[in-house]
């Protein structure tokens, strides 16, 4: 079933649709290969935001990215939340919609953060079959993205690079590699970052998201809020020579600089991609 | 530790129920670690309430901290969407009265009004392209204050800090809603020229003849229609 994955299309090289960015980003078609959309700031908005989704679908190639499924969560999958993202959906076709797996809401209250799940046989099953059960629920392709997290429960049954491929396998959903959470939480949990990037499914990467983070000495913090580290590009570079050609989106959404700033950066990805590869 | 242990055991330390300690003992886990996601939790609601309350916030500046420290204990989040987490505050804050220094019935008001703002701003209605009669704006919300909010912000947005003002004899209604052709949130409080012409509008009624049947002239009727419209309380066809 992994034809499936390989299948979807290499977008390029691609940027957050950002408020700040609304006007001008139109007028930079050229330099931007496709848009990723923040769902939960768009699906409950009309006004202008909602004109600039349907104007950026009209002439972007978008994908869409969310962070409350709560996939993990042991509610039940909220209805009105996969019913919002059927809707969206349907109205601006995405080529996918992912998030991520964690938990980010529990007993009916919303934390608006991600909460890591335990490396544990049971959180497989249960994130596995509420994949699949979204996946009947709203036409079009599903990918679960490896989060950043501070917390190591005690009581692992296996490493996350093997949790996180149990599951995606298990659920038959794509794979959103975020390379620098991967770095970060090599470095917050001391392991080898290559050698994670080695251990996932590299045929179910259909995107890969870039950012950068802050080190505060005793921890490294995930804030979307900086350039790209050296270590993370190499990182890239590593990951891209394993899987090929994969749709890549720079992160940043704290301190959002002007849309110059991120294109040059953009521009740097590309590079590297392209380094990669070669 | 199952599933539904752990994220009970969780949710007690990102509720404030139970001591990070407590929580990063029976997870297993670093505490000062367990204390991030403690402390982030909080702060996006206390950002939300930051975002959308920001005269309320500046106002009540000296109690503010303990006020959103409180909401969140008091008002757990149940959307999805972060701004959702700021919508039960002005009925919350009122419960507060009394509680806090410096807080009055005032402030109540002043936030009810932020939170249409940003109502005002996201609400999903679409405006009609081509309204074939005037009709009024989806958008708009009408609340009802006791102190002249609309003239309190007006006096604020010109740069001019006024003492928070007394209740009014008779309450004000005020309309908030998004204008048609700008995007722009706009206030307007109620006058019986707008409360016409929105009647006018919903009932799709002839202005010159609903006029007339209330002892008013023609020109008077198809004034209030145009400043309605102007405004954006109303939406009429482009030109
Ligand atoms: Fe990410």
């Amino acid at each position: 079933m992994t034809d499936r994955w390989r299948a979807l299309p290499d977008l390029g090289f691609g940027l957050g649709l950002r408020r700040q960015h609304f006007d001008e980003i139109f007028d930079r078609r050229a330099q931007v290969d496709f848009l990723e959309i923040l769902t939960e700031n768009f699906m409950a908005f009309g006004g202008r935001p909602r004109d600039v989704l349907r104007r950026a679908a009209a002439e972007f190639p978008l994908v869409l990215h969310g962070t409350a499924l709560s996939i993990g969560s042991v509610d039940p999958l909220r209805e009105d939340y996969v019913e919002a993202i059927a809707a969206l959906v349907d109205e601006i076709r995405p080529r996918w919609f992912s998030d991520h797996l964690c938990f980010s809401s529990a007993f009916g209250v919303d934390y608006h953060d991600l909460v890591p799940l335990p490396f544990t046989e049971e959180a497989v099953e249960h994130v596995a079959a509420r994949v699949r059960q979204l996946q009947a629920r709203v036409d079009c392709p599903f990918l679960l993205e490896n989060p950043s997290y501070y917390v190591r429960y005690a009581g692992a049954e296996m490493s996350e690079a093997e949790f996180l491929r149990a599951v995606v396998e298990r659920a038959d959903c794509g794979l959103l590699l975020d390379v620098n959470n991967v770095y970060v939480n090599a470095r917050n949990h001391g392991y080898d970052a290559r050698a994670f990037i080695d251990a996932v499914p590299h045929e179910r990467v259909v995107q890969i998201h870039l950012a950068g983070h802050r080190d505060l000495g005793h921890v490294i913090i995930d804030t979307h809020g900086a350039a790209i580290c050296d270590e993370v590009y190499d990182l890239y570079a590593h990951t891209i020579a394993r899987t090929g050609p994969v749709a890549t989106l720079l992160e940043w959404d704290h301190d959002v600089p002007p849309l110059d700033r991120l294109l040059e950066e953009n521009a740097r990805i590309r590079e590297t991609a392209a380094r990669a590869r070669s | 530790m199952k599933l539904a242990a752990l994220q009970a055991t969780f949710h007690r330390v990102l509720r404030g129920d139970d001591a990070v300690e407590a929580g990063a003992a029976a997870l297993g886990c670093d505490p000062r670690r367990l204390a991030i996601y403690r402390d982030f939790v909080r702060g996006h609601v206390q950002t939300a309430l930051d975002k959308n309350f920001v005269v309320t916030r500046e106002l009540l500046a000296p109690v503010w901290p303990a006020l959103s420290d409180a909401y969140f204990r008091d008002v757990p989040p149940g959307h999805w969407e972060l701004n959702a987490a700021a919508e039960s505050f002005p009925a919350w804050l009122e419960t507060q009265v009394g509680r806090h220094e410096g807080l009055l019935p005032f402030h109540v008001d002043l936030a009810s009004f932020e939170w249409e703002e940003f109502a005002a701003y996201a609400h999903p209605a679409e405006m009609p392209a081509h309204p074939t009669a005037p009709a009024p704006n989806p958008t708009a919300a009408v609340l009802q204050l006791a102190h002249p909010v609309a003239g309190f912000v007006k006096a604020w947005n010109a740069g001019r800090r006024e003492p928070p003002p007394a209740p009014l004899a008779t309450p004000q209604l005020t309309f908030l809603f998004r204008h048609p052709r700008t995007g722009r949130v706009m206030y307007q409080v109620a006058t019986d020229d707008l409360l016409f012409a929105l009647k006018v509008a919903a009932e799709g009624l002839d202005p010159v003849a609903a006029a007339a049947s209330i002892g008013q002239p023609a020109e008077a009727a198809l004034r209030a229609m145009a400043f309605a419209a102007d405004v954006g309380l109303i939406v009429v066809a482009p030109g």
